[in-house]
C-alpha cells in the first residue's frame, strides 16, 4: 500500500492530516460532564447559582493593545475580588472569566461564543476595542446577553440605545461637543480652530464639535486633518498660526498632541489648547516637556488625589492585590466597570434574571460609585457617561478647574 | 489498494460527521470553521513560498481584498456567494500578479520589504477608503446563501467551507503535478538552472504570486461571511507574520504541512486563551522546536512516525534494529512526490 502506484496518495494523505488535526481538537476540548448537565440549567438564568455568578470578558493580553488590556483586567478583578471578600451580592460570589482576544475580531468571535455557549456566562463586564466589539456585537444582542462597558469611545454601543449594551466611558461624538461647549461658554473663544488625526477617533470628535457649535449658533472655524502616521507637524502648525485662532482644539492622541504643543511653543504661537481626555495622563510631560503647562483637558475617570476619600479607598483596593503598583487610567476603568455591573446586580436583587439585572441598571440616575461618578441609564437611554471635568497642566502637573460639566443644548 | 480506499472513504466520513461530533458547541464548529479559513490561506501562501520560493510577508493583504471585495460585491451590488466568493479570489489573484511582476526584479530582503509595505498599503487603504470600506467601522458580510440555503450557522457553514477545502486541496495536489508546480519548484531550487531548463521565470514567478493570491482572496471571502465583520484591523501584519509562522511550523513545500500548520495557527491562540500570554510563547517555543529538529515541519513528524511505524510491522522481529536505523536516515526519500523536503 506504500507503492508510488496510487495517484490518488497526495490526496489520501491530505485528508488524513485534516483529520488528524482536526481530533486532536476534538480529543483536546471534548464535552465534559458539564455537557450533560448543561441541558437542566438551560432552563434558569445562565450562569446564576445560587451562590456564584459567572460572568465574562474580552481583552487583549497580548499583542500591541496589551498594556491596555491587562490594566482593565487587573482593575476589574481586583474589585470583584474585594466584593467577594465582603461576602458577595445576595449570597453570590462572583467568578470572572478572563479571555484573551489578542485584538484580533475572529479571536474575539471564537472568545465570547465559548463563554456564552459553553461556560454559558450571565453577563459580559468589560470588553476591549472597536473593532473586536463590533464583530460580537450582532451575536451578544441575539443572545440577548447583558454587556456592561465597551472598553471603546465609538458612539456606535450607545447611539443608537441597545437594551442589553450599557456603555460607561465618554464616546468621542459627546466629548468633541462638550470640548466645543467649553470652548464657547467658559473660554469665550473668539475663533476655533480643530487638529484632528483622520481616523475613526478624530472623525468622530470634529462630528461631535461641530454638531455642538452649530447648536450654539457658531462653526468650527479652521479643521486641519492629518494622517495618524505623521511625524512632522511645522506645516500644520505654521497653517493654525495663519488663521489666527485664541483656541485650538487637538483632537489626537499621544504622541502627535505633543508634537503639536511643541512645535507651536517654538513658532511662538501660544493659543489655548483643549485636547481629548485619553492625554490626561503625566506621560505627557515627558513627551512635551513643559509646554504641555496650561493645556486644558476633560477627565471622567477622577484624579487620583491623596486627599480625596474615594481615591485612596480606590487605591487600598487595588493595593491589596497588586501591591507598590500605581494604577494607571486602564486600572481605574476597569475598576468603574466592575462597580457599575455590581451596583446592577445589588439593584436586581435576589432573584436574579437577566432582565431584572437590565431593568436595576436602568434605574441608576447620577450615581455615584467609588470611582465611578455621574453614571445614568435608563429605558431608551444608554449615554452612561456624560458629564466630564475640566483640568490643566501646571508646573509638570495637573489641577482640577472645573466640577462636573454637562452637555447643554 | 483495498485498504487505502477504506482509509479514504472513513476520512470523508469522519469529515462529514465532524460537526455532529462537535455538536452542542457551536464555538467549536466556529472554530473549525476558522481553521478551514487558515488552511486556505497557508496553502496559498505555502505554493508561493514552499514551492515557488518567493516570500511574501504582506499576504493578510490579498485575504484583504477578497474579503472586502466579497462583502461590497454582496452587499452594495446584492451579488449572490456563489460568485462573490470566485471573484473575490480572482481579483486577489489579478493584484497579486500584479505584485508578481514587481517580484521579477527583486529577491531576498527586497522582495519581503516590498511585500511588507504592500500588505500596510492596502490595510492603510481599506481604513481611508471609508465611502466604500467603511472605514473602521468596517463591513459586516451577510451569511451566504447558496440554492436557496442559507448558511446561517457554523454547522451549515462547515459544509459550505468544506467542500470549497477540499476542492483547492485537490487542486493544488493537482497544480503541483503538472509542468507549472514542477516549474514553481525548479524555480525555487535554482534560478538559474531553471532558466536553463527552458523555464520562464516571469511567467512562473507571476504565476505564483497570482495562485497563491487567488486562495488567500478565497479564504478572504470565507473569513468575512463567516465573521461577520471585516475591518482593517483583521488584516495587519500579525496576520501576515502568523501565516509565515503557520507555513514553517506545518511544512514548507508540503500540502499536509499547510493543512497541519492552518490547523495549528487557529487553535493554538484559542486554546490557551485564558492564560495569559502563553499562546505567544508557545507559538515561539513550537518555531524554535520545528526550525531545530524539524526542519520540514510538522508534516515531516508525522511521515516519520509512520514510517516507523510500517518498519516495524512490515520486517517483524528479525532486523529491525537495521531498519530502524534506516528509516531515520531514509524519512526524506518516500512520499517526495508532495513534500521537497528542502
Amino acid at each position: 500500500m506504500f507503492s508510488r502506484s496510487s495517484r490518488r496518495n497526495g490526496l489520501r494523505r491530505v485528508l488524513l492530516a485534516c483529520l488528524a488535526g482536526i481530533f486532536v481538537l476534538a480529543l483536546g476540548v471534548m464535552p465534559g460532564a458539564d455537557a450533560i448537565t448543561g441541558g437542566l440549567a438551560a432552563a434558569r438564568t445562565p450562569g446564576v447559582t445560587d451562590d456564584t455568578i459567572l460572568i465574562g470578558t474580552f481583552q487583549a493580553l497580548s499583542g500591541p493593545a496589551a498594556p491596555i488590556g491587562v490594566g482593565v483586567k487587573k482593575g476589574l478583578e481586583s474589585y470583584l475580588n474585594y466584593v467577594n471578600e465582603q461576602g458577595g451580592v445576595h449570597g453570590r460570589k462572583i467568578k470572572l472569566i478572563v479571555e484573551d482576544d489578542g485584538f484580533q475580531p475572529s479571536r474575539t468571535v471564537a472568545a465570547v461564543k465559548k463563554m456564552v455557549e459553553q461556560d454559558g456566562i450571565f453577563a459580559i463586564v468589560g470588553g476591549l476595542g472597536t473593532p473586536t466589539g463590533l464583530a460580537v456585537m450582532d451575536y451578544v444582542l441575539e443572545k440577548q446577553v447583558p454587556f456592561v462597558y465597551q472598553g471603546s469611545g465609538a458612539s456606535v454601543w450607545a447611539d443608537p440605545p441597545k437594551k442589553y449594551y450599557f456603555p460607561v466611558q465618554p464616546n468621542y461624538t459627546n466629548e468633541g461637543a462638550l470640548l466645543a461647549q467649553y470652548a464657547v461658554k467658559e473660554l469665550k473663544a473668539r475663533k476655533i480652530a480643530v487638529i484632528y488625526q483622520n481616523d475613526d477617533i478624530g472623525k468622530e470628535g470634529l462630528a461631535g464639535m461641530t454638531r455642538q457649535l452649530k447648536k450654539l449658533g457658531r462653526a468650527v472655524d479652521l479643521a486641519v486633518g492629518f494622517a495618524p502616521s505623521e511625524m512632522d507637524f511645522s506645516s500644520y502648525v505654521l497653517k493654525l498660526q495663519a488663521a489666527n485662532p485664541d483656541v485650538v482644539i487637538l483632537y489626537c492622541l499621544a504622541k502627535p498632541a505633543a508634537a503639536v504643543v511643541k512645535e507651536s511653543q517654538k513658532m511662538g504661537f501660544a493659543p489655548q489648547f483643549l485636547t481629548t481626555y485619553p492625554n490626561a495622563d503625566l506621560a505627557m510631560f515627558n513627551l512635551a516637556g513643559p509646554a504641555w503647562n496650561g493645556v486644558i483637558i476633560p477627565g471622567w475617570v477622577p484624579i487620583l488625589d491623596e486627599k480625596d476619600p474615594d481615591a485612596r479607598k480606590f487605591l487600598g483596593i487595588f493595593n491589596k492585590y497588586y501591591p507598590k503598583e500605581l494604577p494607571s487610567g486602564y486600572v481605574a476603568a476597569g475598576f468603574i466597570a466592575g462597580e457599575i455591573f455590581v451596583e446592577g446586580l445589588k439593584r436586581a436583587g435576589k432573584d436574579l434574571t437577566r432582565d431584572k439585572l437590565i431593568a436595576a441598571l436602568e434605574t441608576l440616575n447620577s450615581w455615584d460609585g467609588i470611582m465611578a461618578k455621574d453614571i445614568t441609564y435608563g429605558p431608551n437611554e444608554r449615554s452612561g457617561k456624560t458629564s466630564m471635568y475640566f483640568l490643566k497642566g501646571e508646573n509638570n502637573n495637573y489641577v482640577t478647574i472645573s466640577g462636573w460639566i454637562k452637555l447643554g443644548n | 489498494m483495498n485498504r487505502s480506499r477504506l482509509r479514504f472513504v472513513v476520512g470523508g466520513v469522519l469529515l462529514l460527521a465532524l460537526p455532529f461530533l462537535l455538536s452542542g458547541r457551536g464555538y467549536l464548529v466556529y472554530l473549525v470553521d476558522l481553521a478551514g479559513v487558515y488552511v486556505v490561506l497557508t496553502l496559498g501562501l505555502n505554493i508561493l513560498t514552499g514551492y515557488a520560493g518567493q516570500i511574501s510577508i504582506g499576504h493578510a493583504a490579498f485575504m484583504a481584498i477578497g474579503a472586502y471585495t466579497s462583502a461590497l460585491l454582496t452587499l452594495k451590488l446584492g451579488a449572490p456567494f456563489w460568485l462573490a466568493m470566485p471573484v473575490a479570489g480572482l481579483i486577489a489573484a489579478a493584484v497579486g500578479g500584479f505584485l508578481g511582476i514587481t517580484a521579477l526584479r527583486l529577491s531576498g530582503h527586497y522582495l519581503a520589504i516590498a511585500t511588507l509595505g504592500f500588505g500596510v498599503a492596502i490595510s492603510q487603504l481599506a481604513a481611508a477608503w471609508e465611502p466604500v470600506t467603511g472605514g473602521f467601522q468596517g463591513l459586516k458580510p451577510p451569511k451566504p446563501s447558496l440554492f436557496g440555503i442559507l448558511f446561517n450557522n457554523e454547522i451549515k457553514y462547515y459544509y459550505l467551507e468544506l467542500a470549497v477545502v477540499v476542492l483547492l486541496v485537490w487542486l493544488a495536489v493537482n497544480l503541483l503535478r503538472t509542468r507549472a508546480g514542477r516549474a514553481f519548484m525548479a524555480t525555487r531550487d535554482s534560478e538559474i538552472a531553471a532558466q536553463a531548463m527552458g523555464i520562464s521565470l516571469p511567467e512562473f514567478k507571476t504565476a505564483a504570486f497570482a495562485t497563491s493570491a487567488f486562495y488567500a482572496g478565497v479564504a478572504g471571502s470565507l473569513y468575512g461571511h463567516l465573521v461577520g465583520f471585516i475591518s482593517p484591523f483583521d488584516f495587519n501584519l500579525s496576520v501576515s507574520l502568523m501565516l509565515l509562522a503557520a507555513i514553517v511550523v506545518g511544512g514548507l513545500g508540503s500540502i499536509e504541512g499547510s493543512v497541519f500548520g492552518g490547523i495549528f495557527i487557529t487553535l493554538l491562540p484559542q486554546l490557551f486563551s485564558r492564560v495569559k500570554n502563553l499562546p505567544s510563547v508557545l507559538t515561539g517555543v513550537v518555531l524554535i522546536l520545528v526550525v531545530l529538529f524539524l526542519p520540514s515541519g510538522l508534516a515531516d513528524l508525522v511521515r516519520r512516525v509512520k514510517l516507523r511505524i510500517i518498519a516495524r510491522a512490515g520486517t517483524g522481529a528479525g532486523p529491525g534494529a537495521g531498519v530502524a536505523a534506516g528509516t531515520s536516515a531514509g524519512a526524506g526519500g518516500e512520499g517526495l512526490d508532495v513534500s521537497a523536503g528542502d
